[in-house]
């Protein structure tokens, strides 16, 4: 069966509310829209909390999914509408003192404070605005398919291009900069 | 510059591009340093750039939206029994109407059921209804509770 049957037949059974979907549904999806969310809101919990939401309302809206345009970018609009959703709820209650957005001067402080590549990325991506983050995350995850990244968001490609060119020439400055203090 | 060096390292430079860069890279100081910092970068973000989700959590995550799914597919049944309620509640008032308007019945005498009915009927109604608002306020505190299972 081809990748697009097997989708039209889970959302067929996720109309019909079958419960062994629901959990191929998350499978299929979860990691994605996780992923979404995550490079919105930077910090593990909220992303938790916005999948959450976000699986929940992409099932209770597939009565109005329009098979017309990709699920994937039906799936990625609902995730990080909701996670821009859970941000400004968050920002409501004042608690972004933990993913605020590291300023340029402190990198260096901030990256020899941990060694830790996968924690240094990360500070080094929370340093961009949430779109870039997302645009640069999903052309890594659909192996730097510029055309899928456009379908997944409805961006143009050009408009990727341009900042994904951006945020990357900001992160290789900041990685060469890292690569220099640590001995 | 960078914009080359990208294209090279994302695999769309043309051949004469490839050659520049390869051949930049062992002329010019500079230049090799800015393309392993590129280099370093992409290799830093396609590992790291996507974050994962606990597999926990995706588990936890699935049993959670098949049970709202599997609810929300009983609460569809909530309708009808509102329409039940409502039939029942509505031939109720009907009749108490009918048998209380100006003390007497509207009704000719061998057409009036007899009183018992009426008060087999009302207990019934409000048996019904006191049953359904019990059923709805514990179906809303359960959902209230499991709200949000997976957070912390």
């Amino acid at each position: 069966m081809s990748a697009s049957a097997q989708e039209a037949q889970l959302i067929e059974s996720l109309k019909n509310g079958h419960k062994d979907a629901v959990g191929l549904f998350v499978r299929m999806y979860g990691a994605f829209i996780y992923n979404v969310c995550y490079q919105v809101l930077q910090h593990r919990q909220d992303a938790e909390e916005a999948t959450q939401d976000s699986v929940m309302k992409v099932i209770r809206a597939l009565d109005s999914y329009q098979s017309a345009s990709p699920f994937k970018a039906w799936c990625y609009t609902i995730a990080y509408r909701t996670a821009i959703d859970h941000q400004r709820k968050r920002r409501n209650f004042s608690e972004l003192s933990d993913v605020a957005p590291i300023q340029s001067a402190d990198y260096a402080d901030h990256l020899l404070n941990n060694q830790d590549t996968e924690s240094t990325v990360r500070k080094l991506l929370s340093a961009l605005d949430e779109e870039s983050r997302v645009i640069v995350s999903l052309f890594y995850l659909e192996e730097k398919n510029i055309k899928e990244v456009a379908v997944v968001t409805g961006l143009t490609e050009s408009n990727i291009k341009i900042k994904l060119f951006r945020a990357r020439k900001f992160l290789a400055a900041n990685v060469a900069l890292l690569n220099h203090l640590i001995p | 510059m960078e914009a080359l060096i990208l294209k090279y390292i994302d695999g769309d430079a043309t051949a004469e591009e490839k050659i520049l860069v390869e051949q930049s890279v062992l002329e010019d100081a500079e230049f090799a340093k800015l393309y392993h910092a590129y280099l370093n970068m992409d290799l830093q973000l396609s590992r790291h750039a996507a974050a994962q989700p606990d597999e926990i959590f995706l588990d936890a995550l699935a049993k959670h939206a098949a049970s709202q799914v599997v609810a929300n597919r009983n609460a569809d049944i909530i309708p009808i029994r509102w329409l039940i309620t409502l039939i029942l509640f509505a031939t109720g008032v009907i009749i108490i109407a009918l048998r209380l308007s100006d003390g007497k019945s509207i009704l000719p005498e061998n057409l009036m059921p007899d009183p018992k009915l009426f008060t087999m009927l009302s207990w019934v109604t409000v048996s019904f209804l006191v049953l359904f608002i019990m059923d709805v306020m514990i179906k809303s505190l359960i959902r209230h509770k499991s709200e949000n299972p997976l957070a912390g």
